[in-house]
This record gives structure tokens, sequence and C-alpha cells, in this order.
């Protein structure tokens, strides 16, 4: 590979606006109200500066200098811990006012609640949960929707948010503050300014298009690359923590306000007030890894952890990452743990009114009962498990069932350059030339080994034209159309002088390779590859070379597709070289030792690959749907989508599956397995009109037969045919 | 011509009408009054109402007639009562007999079966010249082989020309009911295992087994069965011509004796509770390992049957199956037909 070029500016300079060291200030006092612990707070960040400096780059007077405040919204009850105190937020108002600033505005999306409970659109909320519209001070302010006035195309093509919308008031203001609740959360450890940002996008299911669909991490570093905030206050004077999360109140009171210019810095702070690793939360992690904590930055005021403070255990918080990996187990049981205020938010469905009833009353103190919190546990592995065995057979059996992944390509194309592209054709010729070489199993795969990554030819003649081949499969997505895969993202670089894409980067998902690895815990194979294509008038070919796999599930994925002419007709080939890591069990049974074993489930494999890379593209010639998986449903407010009735199909037990099975157990109870069905012999009518219906007991067959009797007759029939059909396979049986 | 064809609304009958239409040949469609009509529909038939067990029915239906076609019963290896399966192959076929007697129908064509024919463990092709030998065969090849040899002993005493025709495994278009035939491919579509046994059968295009009875009634010697077939093919091969038309990777698993026998009693269970039709039987098991090979040299030599290729039989029957019921739509929308374009290998 060439040199990497230097990475693009940071976007910490879009974050910071001032020059100075960046700073988070906490600030504490044990008998300070919460309204002078905020002010401190903002004057010892530099709040008022940044503000100042915003305002002088916005050239916009105060008077009409817009600011939106993001509280969290996430509260259930009036005055509860698990959103930010809506006083603070007012007292804010009033202190931007008493500095001139008069544009201010709260605001807020849906968030899923909303498709199990009443009174969750943002203006109904904000009033249920204590916003008044007029500041203590007496100045009004409205509360804005994030979910309307939406804005197309603000994301870029390599940003997981590419074709999503966004609120204009939001992108448009010309100053950002997110004011975060300090809590404890089940499934990331903590949730703060980061999650907060995450509400600021306007689909109603944030935890189906955010958590699942899109992954967390990924979105929260798009909108942090993208739209900010330039503010970043924590409200930690009554903070909630214990095992539960947002899910029940468990207030503790912290008595601090963190404040910052930096999001990361803010909420780094909070994690290390909670006595956590800040990296514990995924979305933290990977914005702290990505853009990592201001150079020069200094915290201010009382590091020591919170007294009293109860985290999440990590075993717990572990359960629920793995049960929430399932939409639809997440959708399931979101409505059962949640403390909810039912009068000022009733239930929709009435089903869930009862289950969380119940569910509350044995889970709401998961810290003090050791028996819910065990019980909690063995549920979410439970389900966890349930969810990759149907996963699982998904992949083995049904891949229409799965859903196609949504990812951000997880490299910047830009850090390499023309040379570093091209040179995957130099990398990738020599090994062409040594498979190439190599002579053909039977059904024509060529193979072998290089470093212990299998480096292999296959080749097919189609019997469809060139040059109509070409035009309907684009030769620089053929990665995409490679068997097995079920997501990704393209970037492309470069194009050539007739537009056609030269150099491109691509993020590829594939499910384990083969498919049954998934039995041992097979990841997906996710891959980031640079990507040469060269078009000759007979040929059209693809480099690629994997540079990067996220989850360590591949050291090679590297090839080369030619669609060649061939007389009248097409040649494919695909030359590849990889190597996918084993899951543990397979580390540790070296199948390498035994190449008997091994090789003719290589050559299987491959040739499964291979066919079915063939089939997706005489699929995309004809014109037919050929990726594996589902695409995901982007409706809202469709029971279908996000009712019991979906997720019913979803396990498989719609389309009145569990009414037969329901039916068929009632049979059961009802007749003995021996007695005939009601419509085995139909009654005969004669020419008179008399309707003739068969006799019992002639053939013995007819009289419903005692159960036990029947039973054990049914048994010793299928214990001798077993026996007969088992003496065929010894080779016992002469008949 | 004017024929009459009894089980008219069946598999075989279904075709066996439209072949006769196409050649110009009057038709008379002998069904029961219950019966799904959707075989026949749009087709210019007469149909007359009856049952093949009461004779007099069948009589007056065939009144008038050149040939009678008999090609009414019940195939199922699922759902059925063994006794009224052997009553509708025996009395139905005597009746048949009987009846072109007493209404002066010249000829009879008996739809028979190539199991009456028997089949091996090792892979040697059968003809006609052959016996069912099994000791426990299954129902509905019991009931074939007392069907053809009630009809042809009537036949003798009632000096009636009666010709057995033997199709194969049969498949095509129009089987509303879905036989056992064209259960194969739909079963196979539809296991997540894609599993494969040993064993093999012949594959025939339900098409040219219509075509065949034609012949059967216009050159057929009396006293005579003839094989209907095409290619005789091991049943790995099969499934997988069916995986490349369907564009589905496959077979994936080769089943045994044992695991093909469990493997069906569990469908059984679960079709018991669902009230479903399971996806194979064990009866069907039982039949794991066997070689329903047939040759149709007579068949060819004395009627010029000329079958299709078992490839181009399957790719026709996949093309009705996709548009009928019997595939689901979330099961069709996983296949990628590709039933005119076949790749070469290199």
């Amino acid at each position: 590979m060439g040199k990497r070029r230097a990475a693009k500016p940071s976007p910490r300079k879009v974050r910071s606006l001032t020059n100075k060291k960046v700073i988070a200030a906490i600030a504490t006092a044990a008998k300070a109200d919460k309204f002078s612990l905020l002010a401190t707070a903002l004057d010892q960040s530099n709040f008022w500066s940044s503000l100042q400096s915003a305002r002088r780059i916005a050239k916009v007077p105060r008077t009409k200098f817009q600011i939106l405040i993001k509280p969290d919204f996430e509260l259930f009850d009036e005055k509860a811990p698990t959103g930010t105190d809506p006083e603070l937020v007012e007292h804010l108002i009033d202190l931007l006012h008493g500095r001139g600033f008069k544009c201010v505005a709260v605001c807020g999306a849906k968030d899923s609640s909303d498709l199990w409970l009443a009174n969750r659109d943002v203006m109904a909320l904000a009033e249920l949960v204590g916003y008044r519209y007029t500041t203590r001070g007496g100045h009004d302010y409205e509360v804005l929707d994030l979910g309307e006035e939406l804005m197309e195309s603000a994301f870029p093509q390599e940003s997981v948010l590419r074709g999503e919308s966004i609120s204009r008031p939001w992108v448009k203001a010309d100053f950002r503050i997110s004011f975060a609740k300090n809590k404890t959360d089940d499934e990331y450890g903590f949730a703060l300014g980061l999650q907060n940002l995450l509400g600021v996008l306007p689909r109603c299911d944030k935890s189906l298009h955010y958590h699942r669909r899109l992954k967390a991490p990924d979105v929260c570093l798009a909108l942090l690359r993208r739209v900010p905030a330039n503010f970043s206050i924590i409200d930690a004077f009554v903070s909630n923590h214990g095992s539960a999360g947002a899910g029940a109140p468990r207030p503790l009171e912290t008595r601090a306000i963190i404040a910052s210019a930096d999001m990361l810095l803010a909420d780094w702070t909070a994690s290390l007030k909670m006595r956590l690793d800040p990296f514990v939360s995924p979305i933290n992690a990977k914005a702290l890894r990505e853009i990592r904590l201001p150079k020069a930055h200094q915290i201010i005021g009382e590091l020591a952890p919170f007294e009293g403070w109860v985290n999440v255990p990590p075993v717990l918080m572990d359960s629920v990452r793995k049960r929430n990996e399932s939409a639809a187990v997440s959708r399931l049981v979101a409505p059962w743990l949640r403390s909810v205020n039912r009068e000022l938010f009733p239930f929709k469905d009435a089903a869930n009114d009862r289950i969380n009833a119940f569910a509350q009353k044995f889970f709401s103190d998961l810290d003090g009962n050791g028996g819910a919190f065990s019980a909690m546990l063995a549920i979410n592995y439970a389900l966890s498990a349930a969810r990759d065995s149907v996963e699982a057979f998904h992949i083995l059996y049904e891949k229409s069932a799965l859903k196609q992944h949504e990812a951000a390509l997880d490299f910047d194309p830009q850090q390499f350059t023309p040379e570093d592209y091209r040179a995957v054709v130099d990398y990738m010729e020599p090994l062409e030339r040594i498979i190439h070489a190599t002579p053909p199993e039977s059904n024509g795969l060529r193979w072998r080994y290089i470093d212990g990554s299998v480096l292999f030819e296959f080749s097919q003649l189609l019997k469809v034209p060139f040059a109509k081949f070409i035009s309907r499969v684009d030769i620089s997505k053929a990665v995409q159309s490679m068997n097995d895969y079920i997501g990704g993202a393209c970037v492309p670089v470069a194009h050539d002088r007739a537009g056609r894409v030269t150099h491109q980067a691509e993020r590829n998902i594939y499910l384990p390779q083969p498919n049954w690895m998934v039995l041992f815990g097979g990841k997906m194979i996710d891959v980031g590859k640079l990507e040469f294509v060269r078009y000759e008038r007979d040929r059209h070919r693809i480099f690629w070379r994997t540079i990067k796999s996220s989850n360590g599930s591949a050291e090679f994925d590297d090839g080369i597709a030619t669609f060649a002419r061939e007389k009248t007709q097409t040649r494919v080939t695909i030359v590849a070289r990889q190597k996918f890591t084993l899951p543990l069990f397979w580390q540790i049974v070296n199948i390498d030792l035994a190449p008997r074993i091994k090789n003719p489930l290589v050559v299987q494999a491959y040739t499964i690959y291979f066919t079915g890379t063939i089939a997706n593209f005489m699929a995309q010639y004809r014109g037919r749907e050929f990726r594996a998986g589902q695409k995901w449903d982007l409706r809202e407010s469709d029971e279908e989508v996000g009712g019991q009735r979906g997720l019913l199909r979803k396990f498989g037990l719609g389309d009145g599956v569990l009414e037969k099975l329901l039916a068929g157990a009632a049979q059961v109870a009802r007749q003995p397995p021996g007695a005939p069905r009601q419509n085995d012999v139909p009654p005969v009518t004669d020419e008179d009109g008399f309707r003739h219906f068969p006799g019992r007991g002639a053939n013995g067959g007819d009289y419903p037969r005692p159960l036990l009797a029947t039973a054990v007759g049914e048994a010793r029939g299928f214990f001798a045919d077993l026996a007969v059909a088992m003496k065929k396979d010894l080779g016992a049986d002469d008949g | 011509m004017k024929a009459i064809v009894t089980g008219a609304n069946g598999l075989i009958g279904a075709n066996l009408v439209r072949e006769l239409l196409a050649d110009g040949h009057e038709v008379r469609a002998f069904v029961r009054a219950s019966s799904d009509l959707r075989g026949l529909d749009g087709l210019d038939v007469e149909i007359v109402t009856g049952d093949v067990l009461r004779r007099e029915t069948l009589v007056d239906a065939a009144r008038g007639c050149d040939v009678l076609f008999h090609a009414a019963a019940v195939f199922a290896y699922w759902g059925f009562n063994v006794a009224q399966m052997e009553e509708i192959a025996v009395v139905g076929a005597r009746n048949a007999v009987e009846a072109a007697s007493t209404a002066g129908v010249s000829r009879v064509v008996l739809t028979s079966s190539s199991v009456v024919l028997g089949s091996s463990r090792e892979r040697k092709v059968r003809d006609e010249r052959c016996e069912m030998m099994e000791e426990n065969p299954p129902p509905y090849s019991k009931a074939k082989a007392l069907q053809e040899s009630a009809a042809f002993a009537r036949a003798a005493e009632l000096g009636v020309e009666l010709v057995a025709v033997c199709p194969t495994m049969s498949i095509g278009a129009h089987d509303y009911r879905l036989g056992p035939s064209n259960a194969i491919i739909c079963s196979y579509l539809a296991d997540p295992f894609k599993i494969t046994f040993p064993g093999g059968c012949n594959l025939v295009s339900v098409r040219d087994v219509a075509r065949g009875h034609m012949l059967a009634a216009f050159r057929g010697h009396a006293g005579q069965r003839y094989v209907l077939g095409s290619e005789n093919l091991e049943w790995t091969a099969i499934h997988e011509m069916i995986s490349d038309l369907c564009g589905v990777p496959g077979p994936h698993f080769h089943a045994n004796h044992t695991s093909s026998y469990l493997a069906a009693t569990a469908q059984e269970i679960i079709s018991f509770f669902t009230q479903t039709t399971p996806l194979t039987t064990r009866e069907q098991a039982k039949m794991v390992g066997r070689f329903y090979w047939y040759s149709h040299k007579r068949a060819t030599a004395e009627l010029g049957f000329k079958p299709r290729p078992a490839q181009r039989a399957l790719a026709e029957a996949i093309a009705w199956l996709v548009q009928s019921t019997h595939i689901s739509p979330a099961l069709r929308a996983t296949l990628k037909l590709d039933l005119t374009a076949v790749a070469v290998s290199p």
C-alpha cells in the first residue's frame, strides 16, 4: 500500500468555538440550590464566551440569535429523575434572556414509547412532565417538535445517516445546547449527552431505527460529525442510578451540574463521577476512539465519584445488550419493563398494561431483590439464546427472513491515494497467475493455500450476450452481488470520462462462511475494501483488497471478478483469496491437521459460494431481486410494523399458525389418535336422495379405539419400521 | 372420436382432456358431484357427474362413446382410508370395464401405474414383464396392482378390449389437489434443510403421459400394458435439477433410511397437530433407497411414444407450481427461477 494522506481536519474545529483549553466544569455544593449550581457550571465552563464566539461567527444580533435546548425527555412521570429537570431548563432560558438572548426554544422528538403509550408527542409530554411554556422569570418559550420541518439529504454519502432526514430548525439553529440527565442505562452503562443527542433525530421508533436497524454508536458519531450540540450540560442535581437504568426511577441527590463545550468531555466527566470506565458505553467508546477528547482540556471541580452511586452490573448490561440485539424482542419487552404513571401516560394496549403491572411488581427493585435480578438475567439470556437460534436457523435455511444490514463505511476513503487503489491490481494479478496454473477439481474449481488463506478460481460461461450482460450487471457492484452479501456501504471515489466508477471504497457484510459456522458462534464477515475497476472492450474487471475488518472476522477477503466476452456469450470468472477468522471451537479443533476432512469441506463451501454468486448475477441480469435478506420497513405508525401482530409474524406465529396449533391440540384432547377424521369417508347420495354414511367396525378401523391401545399399536408399528430402516442402513436387510 | 374420461379433474385426467380436445376429439368428463373442477375450467367438455363405485352412473355416461379412459383413483400417501382406496381402485376399475361392455364402448384404457411393476434395491431398470414382488408394498402400490389384475380379469370375461398404461412419476400442470408427484418438488423447495436421499425414480411430463393414453387407445394391443415414462434418475440428480431451475442452493444433506423415517415421523406428528399435509410421510420414507426405474421401450416401439427429457418436464412443472397456491408467496420470493437459460459448465 502507498502512503496514506494526512487525516482530514478534525471535526473538533466545528465543535469547539473557542481556541482556549476546553473545560468541563463540575459545579457541586452541598447546600447550594440547583439554579445557582447551573449558573456556576456555565460560568466555569466558559459557556458565555462560547455563546459570544458563536454569535460573532453567525453575525446575528443577540435578540435574533437562535438557541435550541434539547433536554432529555425520557420521562414517564412528573418530577421523575430519569429526564432533565424542567425547572433547570427553564432557568437556563431565564439566564439566556438575562444576557439578551431572546430567541430560545426547547426541542425534542417522539420516541418509541409513543408506540405503546398515549400522550407521548413532544408538546403533550412536555406539559405533562412540568414544562410550563413560561419561565419563572416570565419569559415565554416554545417547544419544537424535531419530527417536523424535516430537511432531506443532510448527511454525506459515507455517513450511516445518508438518506435520513433531520429537523431543519436543529440544523439551522445558531447555537444548540444538549441538556442531558445524569443516569445509568441498563444497556449502555450510562446515558448522557450522546444518547440525548440521538433524540434530535425525527423517526418515532428510535429504538428500532437508531439502535437496531442502524447502530447507535454509528448514529451518534454521524450526528457529532454533522450536527453536534455546541454546548453540553448534564443535570446531575438529582441523578438516576441503579441496575434498571431509566426503566425504574431511583433518584440519588448528587447535587452537581456538569457543563462543557465538548460533549465527549462532559460525558467523560460524568462517567468518571459514576466511577465507570468512560468506554463502557459502546456509543461513547466509538466516539472517543474516532474523535477523541480535546487535546487540551481541563476538568474543573470535584472529580470524586458520587457517594452511594449504584451502577448497572456488567453481567446485567451484557444480558440486556444480547437480549436487545433482536429488534422484535427489544420491542416486545420495552413496554413491560418501564415504570409509568398510567394517569399521565395510559397504555394503548390493555395486555401491555397488565403485563407491565405484573412485571413492575417483580422487577422494580433489581438492586434489592436478588431473585428478581437473577430472573431478569435468566430471561434476558434465554431470549438472547432464542434469538441466536432463530438467526442461526434463518442463516442456514431461510435467508429471506433475515434483515439486511445498514452500515456506514468504517474508514475514510480519502485517506488513500489513487495509487493505493491501483495497487490492488498489482497485488491480485500475481495471485491470479498462481491459481490459474493450479489444476481444477472435477467441477472446475481451482484452489490452493497461500499463507493459510484459500486462493481459488471458478469460471462459468453464461448463455447471454456480453453487451447485454454488462449493461444490466454493473461490474462495479459485483462485490455486492456475491453470495450471502447482507449489507454494507459503497462510496465511489473516482470516475472515468464515461462517468463509470473506477475507484471506490466498500464495506461488505456477509453471513458467516461457511454458513454452518453460525452454529459455533461464527460472526458476520465484516470487511472494508479498496476497489479498482477496469473497463476494456471485451472485458470488465473489478479488483478488491481488504484493508480493515472491524470485528476481526477476516484476515483476507481479496479478489477479482471478471466479465469477459466469449464469442456470443459471457464468461464470469471469480478469483479470490479468503481467510476468515474461525470460531473458538474450530481454533481448538484444528481441522488443518486433517486435510482429508477439510479439503472436501473447502470444495463444497466454495462451490456453494460460486453457484450462489452466479445465480445472483443471472437474477440481476433478468431484473429479479437477488440479495439475501429483507430491506428494513421504514413505515411508521403501522400495526404490522410496530405492533404485536408484526411481532408474532416475526416469530413465525403469524398467518394462523398459532390457531392451527391450538386447533390440533383441541383435536388431540377430543379424540384418540387412532380415530378416523370426520371427513375421511364422504357420504354417498343414491338416486332416491338418501345419503349413505359408511358403517363402523366393518374394517376394524373405524371405531375410535381406546387411547392406550392406539398408542401401543402406533408405537409398535413405529419401532418395527424403524428397525427395518436401521437394518437397511447397516446393510443387514436383504429385502 | 368421442371419449369418456373418469377422474377428468385429476392431474392425468385434466391433461388427457386437453390433449384429446387439442386433437379435435369430443370429450365427456366424468366426475363426482363434490369434485374440484378447476382443472377443467374453460374447456369445451361435457361434464357428467357420477361415481365410479356406482356402475349405473358410469353406464349412462359411457353411452355413445368410443373409448373409455379410466383415470379415476385415489393417489395419496397421507390422509386416506386404505380400504376405501382399494375399493375405489378395484371396484371402480371393474365397474368401468362392465360399463364399457354394457354401453358398447369398444376400448378401455386403464390408468395403472409403474409401481405395479415393482421396484429394486439396486439400479435395475424394470419393464412391463416385471411384477411387484415386495412383501409389504405401500397401500397405493397394492391398490394399483389389485386394480390392474381385477380389470384385466373382468375385461377378459366380458370380451372388452383393455389396454393398461403405467405412468411413472408424472409431473406437470393442472394439479389442483397437489398429488404426491408434484408434491415432491414442492416439498424439496419448502425443505429448509434441502435433504436428498438414496434411490431414484423415473420422471415424466404429465402431458406426455396424457399423449401416451391416446396412443394406447389408438395403437395399443388389447391385454397389454405400457410404461409411460421418460428418464431414470437418482433422487440426488432430481433435487439438483430442481435447485438449478429454481436458483436455490442444494441439496445440502443426504438422508439415510433411518433419518428419513425419523424425519417423516416428525413431519406426521407436526401435521397431526397443525392439520396440514406433511412434507413427507412414513410410507414414502419406506420407499427411500429403492429404484423406481422403468423402461418405456415398448411404448416407444409399439405406440410411437416420445417423451420429453426430465429436465424439461421439471421446468414445466415448476413453472406451473410457482404460479399455483402450492408454493407460498414467501417461498416463491426466495426462488431465482431460471427455467430457460441454462448455464454451461466450463
